[in-house]
């Protein structure tokens, strides 16, 4: 793999702060979609028309604010004329391609951006006060989720590569390539150090993710195990209000979630001894990890969202990495591979069928 | 000892599956009564919720029943609902749930016969399972 070379040695942040500037000043893209700093540590998604305001940039912030690719979300169509520059996370950018696919996001003016990520720190351990610094070295700081990460770089249409003092700016789609071409920047420098770089880490944390999907599901799995996983859970639904993948208007569950008739949980309760109400919490999950397993990029958006510290990201991931499997597919990496659900070969699947 | 007697839902598609069983009915087969029928237009009508709330409401088995591949009425729902099932089996399964309450078969119009042979198969396999668990759980 090769990529432009830039300034050797140079911070991570200020690389991409002059890569915005320059693409601004320019003219390669009207505009730049990326968090910016707000007042009491906070870092709002930010669309950004003027040079001046890059100065409030925050490219890799310690924390997820909002996914990325539910930023990009919030408006239709990017309009011709103009070019819309996205510097998000890899999970925020396969978000983002995931829900191309879904025919949520219309990435045809977009350019997506992503840079070798750190991770993110909890959002229940980030106080106003004391910024915790993620550290891709020290993985305590960080997300679960994020330590077990295997696709923390090389996503989206070019992304800014940084092994030791390298700094590489990687073309991965001829999207990305046209950007370079029109930033003047040639893709020359030889990333195979990085690659290596790259490729030693994600196999290290495909172990620990496989580790760590294993220890849930003997401590969880079986129906007692999940009722126990969610018994905590206070039905608030955040889990599925930041998934940047649960796009629908109107969720399943909310149409579950109408009033029964009593005689329905009285039978519930004559059964069990009682009955849990609200009722439907592990309708809801797992109804809802049946719908969008395939497309989940362990973003942990969900985890972070949770108020009673389920480990929700992780359940899903854990299942998402089965499910995709029976297809050989990963959510958003290949703009190229159609959804599983949208497609279909006629000789398929017979051990689940008869 | 009382025998336990499955409650199973099928979901049945409108123009093989449930015409199949009502060949069974007017053929006089004899069907065991375990199998609540719901008629859909087709297999992939059938959402994975409908058969998640089955399944946590305490169905001890869920059948969806289609059409044969290349038969489906719209052409190619039941490949659609081929691969729907698999990942809502793969999900449940992950989960260490029990992915054997739930069963995908393809039953013709003219398959009166085989359809009164899936349903008491099937019958006997969740009778083997005993009830479904669900049904004594409280935090569901
Ligand atoms: S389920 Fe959670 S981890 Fe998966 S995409 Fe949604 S927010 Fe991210
Ligand atoms: S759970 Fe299903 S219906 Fe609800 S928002 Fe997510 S994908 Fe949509
Ligand atoms: S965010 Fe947490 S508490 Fe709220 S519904 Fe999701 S799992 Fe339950
Ligand atoms: S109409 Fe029978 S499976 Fe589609």
């Amino acid at each position: 793999m090769k990529g432009a070379a830039l300034e050797s040695g140079k911070g991570i942040k200020s690389i991409l702060i002059d890569l915005m500037t320059d693409a601004l000043n320019n003219g390669a893209v009207s505009s730049i979609l990326v968090p910016s700093t707000g007042p009491d540590n906070s870092f709002p998604w930010t669309l950004v028309t003027d040079v001046s305001s890059l100065d409030r940039a925050e490219p890799i912030p310690p924390i997820m604010s909002v996914q990325g690719a539910k930023a990009l979300a919030s408006f239709t169509q990017f309009p011709e004329e103009g070019r819309l520059l996205a510097v998000m996370r890899p999970c925020e950018a396969r978000a983002a391609i995931e829900l191309s696919k879904l025919e949520q996001i219309d990435l045809n003016n977009i350019i997506l951006l992503t840079f070798d990520c750190p991770g993110a720190v909890p959002l229940s351990e980030f106080g106003d006060d004391g910024i915790m610094k993620p550290d891709i070295q020290q993985s305590e700081t960080i997300r679960p989720l994020c330590r077990q990460c295997t696709s923390f770089t090389s996503e989206g249409d070019v992304c800014l590569t940084c092994n030791e003092d390298d700094r590489i700016l990687v073309p991965l789609t001829t999207k990305g390539q046209n950007f370079l071409d029109s930033l003047g920047k040639r893709a020359e420098a030889d990333a195979s150090a990085w690659m290596k770089w790259a490729k030693d880490l994600s196999e290290e944390r495909q172990k620990i993710k496989k580790d760590a999907e294993n220890k849930l599901k003997s401590t969880y799995g079986g129906l007692n195990g999940l009722a126990e996983f969610f018994s905590g859970c206070i039905s608030c639904r955040n889990c599925r209000k930041v998934c940047p993948i649960c796009y629908c208007r109107l969720c399943f569950i909310d149409m579950k979630d109408r009033r029964s008739p009593s005689s329905e949980y009285l039978e519930h309760s004559s059964n069990a001894g009682a009955a849990r109400l609200l009722s439907n919490t592990l309708l809801f999950h797992v109804g809802r990890m049946a719908h969008m397993s395939l497309s989940c990029v362990s973003c942990g958006m969900c985890e972070d969202a949770c108020p009673s510290d389920i480990p929700i990201g992780r359940l899903v991931s854990m299942v998402s990495s089965n499910t995709t499997d029976i297809f050989g597919y990963s959510a958003g990496s290949n703009p190229e591979d159609p959804l599983p659900l949208n497609t279909f070969q006629l000789e398929e699947l017979h051990e689940y069928e008869d | 000892m009382e025998i336990f007697e499955p409650r199973i839902i099928g979901f049945l598609c409108n123009w093989c599956s449930y015409a199949g069983a009502d060949l069974a009915g007017t053929s006089r087969l004899k069907m065991p009564p375990n199998l609540v029928p719901v008629k859909v237009m087709c297999s992939s009508r059938v959402d994975p919720e409908m058969v998640t709330d089955a399944f946590l409401r305490g169905a001890d088995g869920v059948l969806i029943a289609g059409c044969h591949p290349g038969d489906c009425h719209y052409d190619k729902g039941n490949y659609y609902a081929r691969r729907r099932f698999a990942v809502l089996k793969k999900v449940v399964e992950s989960l260490g749930l029990e992915a054997e309450r739930l069963r995908l078969s393809w039953i013709s119009a003219s398959e009166g016969a085989r359809f009164q042979q899936i349903v008491a198969e099937f019958t006997e396999t969740i009778r083997k399972l005993g009830p479904n668990p669900t049904q004594k759980e409280t935090l569901l």
